[in-house]
């Protein structure tokens, strides 16, 4: 996959805009989950793991991973088993609300991404803490930031 | 069909930012990001984001309601215009107008504000008055004499170009979380970040200095930062010289507050305090933003003040990037402060002792000479303490005084005494329970008129829907209730642009602010825009300053203790502010599900030092005590907030039945911001094994 949902915690300010415009973009239910802390918050979401837990975890082979959009999930395949939800490292993976409720979790906005628009939580944000951005921009821009620390 | 789509103000902070309705068949079916607004780009905050729940929302007053012994009884607008009437009347017969009051609303547009305080004015009375008292009021008493104008300097988007920005009581990260757009954009530039704040805010997290300073006592950090400058001779003595009085003045009296002496009052260290006044003075442009942290204080107007000498000192005004902004609340309370719905002053900031001001506007509103008090009417806490005494009928549009008002329990005995309470609003807020009358307003997306935001930005929010059952604008409801009370002939408007084109010449910097070319300006227009064709003005005093020899006046700014000290009865000091998920009284927030998802409960920061001392643990209730009141709230334990402090965000019910309602002589602010408190356990009467 070669484009990431890229989080730059250190220009979060914890004003959960994503969170909010990530529920109502999704019908209520949020995928992106803001966690603050005492000097800092990070806004999380699924990170398309290429050897996905919840991938692996599946007994019905509902979550599958695609190379080009990272992990999908087959709806007709998934019996609501929470596996997935157990397995996801970073917590970010759960059960829709109420019967029926299938496993939730970030898609980067496949709806939006098709009609050409940012994922909603990107365009909200005041700070860019989160932009859409290829393996080797994410990792041109760590090694930027974190040798501009060390050197400023 | 696609759906229309329809550009809004948002209804929630003064930033002013930009958000598209789509609207299907006269509803709200959804809402899109405004990417091409000059004012946010398409950014939004959480509340931004939740700001669609206010429409169609369960909660919302449909129907006029009367309180009666058995309960709300609903009633049709003739009844409800002509029970407020005559209501009214009778009390004016009995007591006079003096025994009237309204408290007006920075929730409303500019348009609402002008009518309400010309209803009140045409009746006789001054005792108008909005919730700009509670927050910047200081900054109009502060800056009136200083710089000849209490409002932002420059444009909020300036941020983004200053070399150093320093915070003083402000948290514009979590408050105002999209105009930190342009403070992150400054950073990125390398600009220098500084934040005066008791606790560890998510505006200090980028800072390259935070300055700890203790409640109370930023005059003493403000004064010390200038002594430093002037003692290492940083100062512009040229913009000093060519464009200021009383500078001597100022510097002798901060001639002995050393950083050291700074150290012992604020808490704050001297070198830090010598560090953060060498990277202001150096960093150019620089801009100073203040906020609650500043006015809300027993001496807010000389803390304003003190911000205020700091920025002409090192000659940050009149330019780009640089400037003082103090960061107003709400969307529309610069507007409502321009409208005149003050009670000391008149639409365009005419003084009502001013013979010439009230002439004019009685000649322009067409009424008898004299019609207008020549005498400041009574603030917003003034009025809730004659509530039931000399003040007899009280019309609230938009305020939930019962939250937001200082000495809550005091407050709510005033309105109970009323003869009459009127309260016109989105819901039955805690104010409007106790009131005799309430009639459903609509919301921002319901009705079309003019907001001002923080940087006077002035821009048109259209109607995009109706509102629900049988709400009305606030501007329908006082122009009916107004032609009722006898004044129909200066109440002839049928839209808002009527009201707009009377406020074009009625308030000076208005006057080329009309209806046609506001709804024409994808960014609005700053005030001062004084003729048809003038551009506006987004930086201020880049010529000179609107003072009689248009020079800005130095303040000496002495240091005073804040009036309730911790003690041994009451040892730790109570501070009040803001969360980001919740927005002032929260009669908006807290009924908006996916924001109290965000922050369910009234809580209390608590150090981790104090709450092991006082055997408070994190997550459980604790009780809050000051000399006023006290409240239980779940203890947030976080080393963010200083050692003998406990902070309460204000948006619930508790919080200012504890605050302090003392007020600065001159802003008649209330001191919220520091109260002696204790804590105390709580009984837990449900506790879980």
């Amino acid at each position: 996959m070669d484009s990431f949902l890229f989080v730059d915690f250190t220009r979060c300010i914890a004003c959960h805009a994503c969170e909010t415009a990530c529920g109502r973009e999704h019908g209520g239910a949020g995928r992106l989950y803001v966690m603050r802390f005492e000097n800092a918050a990070v806004p999380l979401a699924c990170r398309q793991c290429e050897a996905a837990p919840c991938v692996a975890m599946c007994p019905e082979d509902a979550l599958v991973y695609d190379e080009g959009s990272g992990v999908g999930l087959v709806v007709e395949r998934c019996t609501r088993c929470g596996l997935c939800v157990a397995a996801c490292p970073f917590g970010v993976m759960r059960l829709g609300a109420g019967p029926g409720g299938d496993p939730v979790r970030c898609d980067r906005c496949r709806r939006r991404r098709e009609e050409g628009r940012l994922p909603v939580c990107v365009l909200t944000c005041p700070t860019q803490a989160l932009s859409v951005q290829g393996r080797a921009v994410v990792q041109d821009r760590r090694r930027i930031h974190f040798t501009g620390l060390r050197v400023s | 069909m696609s759906p229309l789509r329809v550009r809004t103000v948002c209804p929630y902070c003064a930033v002013g930012c930009h958000l598209d309705l789509l609207v299907e068949n006269g509803r709200v079916v959804g809402m899109a990001h405004a990417v091409d607004s000059p004012v946010n780009g398409g950014n939004l905050c959480a509340k931004g984001n939740a700001a669609l729940d206010l429409l169609n929302h369960p909660e919302r007053l449909r129907t006029p309601l009367r309180r009666t012994r058995s309960g709300w009884e609903p009633l049709g607008w003739d009844d409800a215009l002509d029970l407020a009437a005559q209501r009214i009347q009778d009390v004016l017969r009995r007591h006079g107008p003096n025994a009237l009051g309204f408290l007006s609303s920075a929730k409303c547009t500019n348009e609402e504000n002008y009518l309400l305080q010309k209803l009140a004015r045409l009746l006789g009375t001054n005792n108008v008055d909005h919730c700009a008292r509670l927050c910047h009021a200081s900054t109009l008493t502060g800056l009136a004499p200083v710089l000849g104008t209490g409002a932002a300097t420059n444009p909020l988007t300036d941020l983004a170009r200053a070399r150093c920005l320093l915070f003083v009581g402000s948290n514009l990260a979590e408050n105002h979380p999209v105009a930190f757009r342009w403070v992150r954009r400054a950073k990125d530039r390398g600009a220098v970040v500084l934040v005066a704040d008791p606790r560890k805010t998510p505006t200090a997290w980028i800072a390259d200095l935070h300055l700890p300073v203790r409640p109370g006592t930023d005059i003493a950090l403000l004064n010390a930062l200038l002594h430093v400058i002037i003692r290492d001779g940083l100062e512009d003595k040229a913009f000093i010289r060519s464009r200021t009085m009383g500078f001597q003045e100022a510097a002798r009296a901060v001639r002995d507050a050393t950083p050291q002496w700074a150290e012992s009052v604020t808490g704050v260290p001297a070198r830090d305090i010598t560090r953060a006044a060498r990277l202001f003075a150096r960093s150019k442009p620089a801009s100073l933003i203040y906020c609650m942290g500043i006015t809300q204080h027993h001496n807010g107007t000389q803390a304003v003040r003190a911000c205020a000498d700091l920025v002409l000192a090192t000659g940050n005004v009149g330019r780009e990037g640089s400037g003082l902004i103090p960061v107003r609340g709400q969307d529309n309370v610069q507007g409502a402060c321009d409208m005149g719905a003050l009670s000391a002053l008149l639409p365009g900031y005419g003084s009502v002792m001013d013979p010439r001001s009230r002439a004019a506007l009685e000649a322009l509103w067409g009424c008898a000479e004299g019609t207008i008090p020549d005498r400041p009417g009574l603030t917003v806490t003034e009025m809730e303490a004659a509530a039931g005494r000399s003040l007899r009928a009280l019309v609230a549009m938009g305020e939930n005084p019962m939250v937001t008002s200082p000495n809550g329990n005091r407050v709510a005995e005033g309105l109970g005494r009323l003869d009459f309470f009127l309260v016109m609003d989105l819901f039955l807020t805690e104010s409007a329970r106790s009131a005799h009358l309430v009639l459903p307003a609509a919301a921002w997306a319901e009705k079309s008129g003019s907001k001002t935001s923080a940087d006077r930005r002035v821009q048109w929010s259209p109607r995009a829907v109706d509102p629900p059952g049988d709400a009305r604008a606030d501007a329908w409801i006082i122009t009916r209730l107004a032609r009722r009370l006898g004044l129909e002939p200066f109440f002839p408007y049928k839209t808002s642009e009527e009201v707009l084109r009377e406020i074009n010449r009625a308030v000076p910097p208005y006057a080329g602010i009309t209806p046609e070319r506001l709804q024409g300006a994808p960014a609005g227009l700053h005030w001062p825009c004084p003729q048809e064709g003038h551009p506006g003005t987004a930086i201020l005093f880049q010529d000179g300053f609107p003072t009689p020899d248009g020079r800005a006046r130095f303040f000496p700014v002495p240091f005073e203790p804040p009036p309730e000290s911790p003690d041994a009865d009451y040892p730790l000091c109570l501070t009040t502010g803001r969360v980001t998920a919740h927005y002032n009284s929260g009669a908006m927030s807290r009924r908006t599900p996916a924001l109290m998802d965000l922050s369910p409960e009234l809580f209390v920061e608590i150090h981790p030092d104090d709450a092991a001392r006082l055997g408070v643990r994190a997550g459980r209730r604790v009780g809050v005590v000051t000399r006023r009141g006290k409240m239980e709230a779940v203890a947030r334990v976080a080393s963010t907030v200083p050692r003998g402090v406990v902070f309460a965000p204000f948006h619930f019910p508790g919080t200012n039945r504890l605050t302090l309602d003392v007020v600065d002589p001159e802003a008649r602010i209330p001191a919220f911001k520091a109260a002696a408190c204790r804590l105390e356990p709580v009984e837990e009467k449900n506790a879980r094994a």
